[in-house]
C-alpha cells in the first residue's frame, strides 16, 4: 500500500492527528516520549505510519532512533507518496529543527514534504496569528494550519494532503530546489524569530506554575499530594462503584437460581460462573478509577514535573527521572509500562527499570488486594481518624511495591554488567505546557480498560473456574475434600504450610502463575462449593468465616506485591530485553523471593502474636 | 548566586552549573569529553559556542535545572550542565 509517513518532534500532536485521520486510538498524552514503536493505520487509501517522536535525525534515546531509523528506510521506499511533517506552532524553533532535515532528506529521494502546523488553537488563545503562507515559501513546501484538538483547518488539511498524496508524478518533482541547510540550528532560529510567536506568552503561564510545582517545598509537597490521591483514591472512588457491580451480580446470581433446577447444572452456574467469574467483575471499576487518574495526570502536563524532581533520588537507586513515568503506569499495566522504558537515555537504567517494573502493583492485582483487604483490615476503620483504614492498607501495599523495585534497582545497579558499547546519554526533558485534558479520549480510555480487562481475564478466569469446579465436583458426592482437586491439592499441601496457608489457597496460587487474575476466582470457585448455603456474596465473608490468620493473610498478599505472575510480561521483557534467560530468570527469581517473603512473615509474626 | 561567587574564587571556570534563577550566560565552550553526537544535539537545541542561555530556575532539591532554549524549556542534569562553560552576561 501506498504511504503516507508522519514525522515531528515529541509531542508535537503527531498521534493525536494520526487518531484523527485513522480513527484509530493510539495513546495520546501531554509528555514528551509516549509513542516508542511504529504504528500503521489506514487514512482513505493510504497507510499512515505514526513514529515516536524525535527531534533530530540524531536520535538519543531508543525511541528516538527506532523513529530515524524508519524514517530513513521510509524515505527510501518507493511507496512512500509523502512526507507529512507535523510541527507544535508554540515551539517553532525546536519543531523545525527535525523538519527542516526531514525536508533535506526528503528532497534528496525527491518526496514531497507537507507541514502540518499544528496548535494552532493555542496560537488563536493567546491572541497571535502565524504567517503560513510566507513559511510556505521559506520552506518550498506547503505548510496548512490546524488544529488536532479542535479540528480547526482540518478539512482543508486532509484535502490538501489527500491531493499530494494522490499526484501523479510526485516522485519527479526534481525541478525542487534542492536543500542544503548547512546550519539547521540557526536556519530554524530564523525561521521561528520570523514567522513563529512570543515564546514568553506561551511560556508566562507555564513558569508560573512551575514557580510552585517546582519549589524546594511546595513542589514536594504538591508531589506527595498527588501520589497519595492517585493511591488513596482508586480504593475511596472505586468502593461505591464496587458495591454496586456486587449488588448487581448477586441480583442476577440469585435470579439465575431461582430459575434452574437444583442438580449439577444449578451448581455449575452457581459455583463457577458467579462465583468464580462474577467475584472478578467487581473489581472492574477499581481499574477504571485507575485509568482515569493516570490519564489526568498524563494529559495534565504533571508527569514531565514529576520525572524532573524524581531524576535525582532515583540515580541514588541506579534509574532515572525518566523512569517515574514507566514505573506510573506499570500501576495500570506492565507491558506498556515496559515498553514506556525506550525513552531512558541510558540503556543501564532503562534495562533496571524494566526489570524493576514488575513489582509495580498492575490493576492485574487488584482484586488479590480488595479481597485480602477486605478480610484483614475492617472496613470502618479509620487511620489518624481520616483516612479510610482500607484505603490506607491500599496505599501500603502499592508503596511496599516501589519500595521492593528501588531496593532491587540498587541491588542490580551494583551487580548487573554494564554493557560498555553502548553509552549513556545525558538526561535532558522537555517541560511540556500545562493543558487542561481532553475529556473524550480520556473517557473513551477509561471505558477501555475497563472492557479490556474483562477481554483480557475474562477468558482465562472462566476457564480456571470451569477447571476447579470440574475437578472438585467429582467424583459425585464426594466433599470437596475427597474430590480429584482435594487429592492433589492434599498433595502439594506441604508446600504452602509454612505460609500459614491450607490446600485451597495453594490450589489458587499455582494457578495464579498463569495469571494473576486467577486467584480470586479461583479461590471464589473453591469456596462456593464448599459452602451448603447458596448465596455467591461476600467471597470475603466466607473467607473471614474459614479463619485466615492475619500473618498468613499479610504474607499471602505480600506475596502477590512480589510475584511475576504473567507470562505476557515475560514475554516482552524477553523482546526488549533480547534475552529470554533473563525474562524467565526474572520470573523464577520473583517468585521465590515471593515465597520467602510470605513465609518470613507469616512465621515470624506468628512467633509475636502467639 | 553564592555559587556563582564561590566558582570566581576558586579561580575555575563557570560552569551552566553554575547558573542561578533568572541568570542568563553565553556559551563558551563545550567540553569535548561529550562525544560528537551529543554535541551535535546540544547545538541543535541551541547549547552551542556563543549561544546565550537562560536558567529559568533551579530544579528542586539540587534536581536537574531548567533552562529556555529557543522558546522551548528544557531540564538538563548537573553531569551535563557542568560540561558546559560560560561567562556571564555584563
Ligand atoms: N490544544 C491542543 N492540544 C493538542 C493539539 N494536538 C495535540 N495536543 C495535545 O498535545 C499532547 C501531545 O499529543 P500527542 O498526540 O500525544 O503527541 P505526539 O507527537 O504523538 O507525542 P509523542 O508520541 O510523545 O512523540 C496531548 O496532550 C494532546 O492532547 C492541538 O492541536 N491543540
Ligand atoms: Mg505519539
Amino acid at each position: 500500500m501506498q504511504r503516507i509517513l508522519m514525522v515531528g518532534k515529541p509531542n508535537c500532536g503527531k498521534s493525536l492527528l494520526f487518531n484523527q485521520l485513522t480513527g484509530l486510538r493510539q495513546k495520546v498524552a501531554n509528555y514528551p516520549g509516549i509513542t516508542v514503536e511504529v504504528t500503521r493505520g489506514k487514512f482513505d487509501k493510504f497507510e499512515l505510519v505514526d513514529l515516536p517522536g524525535a527531534y533530530s535525525l540524531n536520535g538519543l534515546t531508543r525511541d528516538e532512533v527506532i523513529a530515524v531509523e524508519e524514517i530513513k528506510r521510509s524515505l527510501a521506499d518507493e511507496d512512500t507518496r509523502v512526507v507529512l511533517v507535523v510541527l507544535d506552532a508554540t515551539r517553532l524553533a525546536q519543531s523545525l529543527i527535525l523538519g527542516l532535515q526531514v525536508k533535506q532528506l526528503a528532497a534528496a529521494q525527491g518526496k514531497p514534504v507537507m507541514f502540518a502546523l499544528n496548535f494552532i488553537d493555542e496560537v488563536k488563545r493567546v491572541g497571535e496569528h502565524i504567517d503560513s503562507e510566507g513559511l510556505s515559501n521559506a520552506l518550498g513546501s506547503p505548510v496548512m494550519p490546524l488544529s488536532a484538538r479542535s479540528l480547526d483547518g482540518l478539512h482543508e488539511f486532509k484535502h490538501a494532503l489527500l491531493s499530494m498524496a494522490d499526484w501523479p508524478n510526485v516522485h519527479d518533482n526534481k525541478q525542487q530546489p534542492p536543500v542544503d541547510y548547512s546550519d539547521v540550528a540557526a536556519r530554524s532560529q530564523a525561521l521561528a524569530s520570523e514567522f513563529g510567536i512570543q515564546h514568553d506568552i506561551v511560556l508566562k503561564n507555564q513558569n508560573r506554575i512551575d514557580s510552585f510545582m517546582l519549589n524546594n517545598w511546595t513542589g514536594g509537597l504538591i508531589f506527595i499530594a498527588v501520589m497519595f490521591v492517585l493511591f488513596q483514591s482508586i480504593f475511596t472512588l472505586a468502593a461505591p462503584l464496587m458495591d454496586g457491580v456486587e449488588g448487581f451480580i448477586e441480583q442476577a446470581a440469585s435470579g439465575v437460581g431461582s430459575l434452574t433446577q437444583r442438580g449439577i447444572f444449578h451448581d455449575f452456574v452457581n459455583d463457577a460462573l458467579f462465583g468464580g467469574v462474577g467475584s472478578f467483575l467487581v473489581f472492574v471499576p477499581q481499574i477504571m478509577v485507575l485509568t482515569l487518574i493516570i490519564g489526568l495526570l498524563e494529559d495534565s502536563g504533571y508527569l514531565a514535573r514529576a520525572a524532573l524532581m524524581c531524576h535525582r533520588p532515583l540515580s541514588f537507586f541506579g534509574l532515572s527521572g525518566r523512569s517515574f513515568i514507566p514505573y506510573l503506569s506499570g500501576h495500570a499495566c506492565a507491558i506498556p509500562a515496559i515498553m514506556a522504558a525506550r525513552t531512558i537515555e541510558s540503556p543501564h537504567k532503562r534495562l533496571i527499570t524494566m526489570l524493576t517494573i514488575p513489582l509495580m502493583s498492575c490493576s492485574a492485582r487488584l482484586p488479590v488486594y480488595a479481597l485480602l483487604i477486605a478480610v484483614l483490615v475492617p472496613a470502618d476503620g479509620t487511620f489518624m481518624g481520616v483516612f479510610n483504614l482500607q484505603g490506607a492498607a491500599f496505599f501500603g501495599l502499592y508503596f511496599f511495591g516501589i519500595i521492593m523495585a528501588l531496593v532491587i534497582s540498587q541491588v542490580l545497579n551494583r551487580f548487573l554488567p554494564r554493557d560498555l558499547e553502548k553509552t549513556d546519554m545525558p538526561f535532558i526533558l522537555e517541560l511540556p505546557s500545562y493543558r487542561l485534558p481532553h475529556w473524550k479520549p480520556l473517557f473513551q480510555r477509561v471505558l477501555n480498560s475497563g472492557l479490556q480487562f474483562i477481554r483480557r481475564a475474562g477468558p482465562i478466569i472462566f476457564v480456571v473456574s470451569v477447571g476447579i469446579w470440574v475437578l472438585g465436583y467429582f467424583p459425585l458426592n464426594a466433599s470437596l475434600e475427597d474430590s480429584w482437586l482435594g487429592q492433589i491439592g492434599h498433595y502439594i499441601e506441604p508446600i504452602f504450610a509454612p505460609m500459614g496457608l491450607d490446600w485451597r489457597y495453594g490450589v489458587a496460587i499455582l494457578m495464579s502463575f498463569l495469571a494473576r487474575e486467577v486467584f480470586v476466582g479461583a479461590l471464589g470457585t473453591l469456596f462456593g462449593m464448599e459452602s451448603a448455603d447458596e448465596d455467591v456474596a461476600g467471597l470475603a465473608e466466607r473467607v473471614q468465616a474459614e479463619g485466615l490468620t492475619p500473618e498468613a493473610g499479610l504474607g499471602l498478599v505480600l506475596f502477590y506485591v512480589v510475584a511475576l505472575q504473567c507470562v505476557a510480561t515475560v514475554a516482552m521483557l524477553k523482546g526488549e530485553s533480547g534475552s529470554s534467560k533473563l525474562a524467565w530468570g526474572l520470573y523464577v527469581a520473583y517468585g521465590l523471593l515471593a515465597y520467602v517473603i510470605a513465609v518470613v512473615v507469616n512465621q515470624c509474626l506468628g512467633f509475636v502474636f502467639a | 548566586m553564592t555559587n556563582v561567587l564561590n566558582q570566581h574564587n576558586a579561580n575555575q571556570t563557570l560552569t551552566l552549573w553554575g547558573l542561578g534563577k533568572s541568570q542568563s550566560a553565553v556559551v563558551t565552550r563545550i567540553d569535548t569529553g561529550l562525544g560528537e553526537q551529543i554535541t551535535a544535539r546540544l547545538a541543535e537545541m541551541g547549547l552551542a559556542d556563543g549561544r546565550i542561555v537562560q536558567c529559568v530556575r533551579r530544579g528542586p532539591l539540587g534536581g536537574p535545572m531548567v533552562l529556555q532554549l529557543s522558546g522551548s524549556v528544557f531540564a538538563i542534569e548537573q553531569d551535563l550542565a557542568s560540561r558546559i562553560h560560560i561567562s556571564l552576561q555584563p
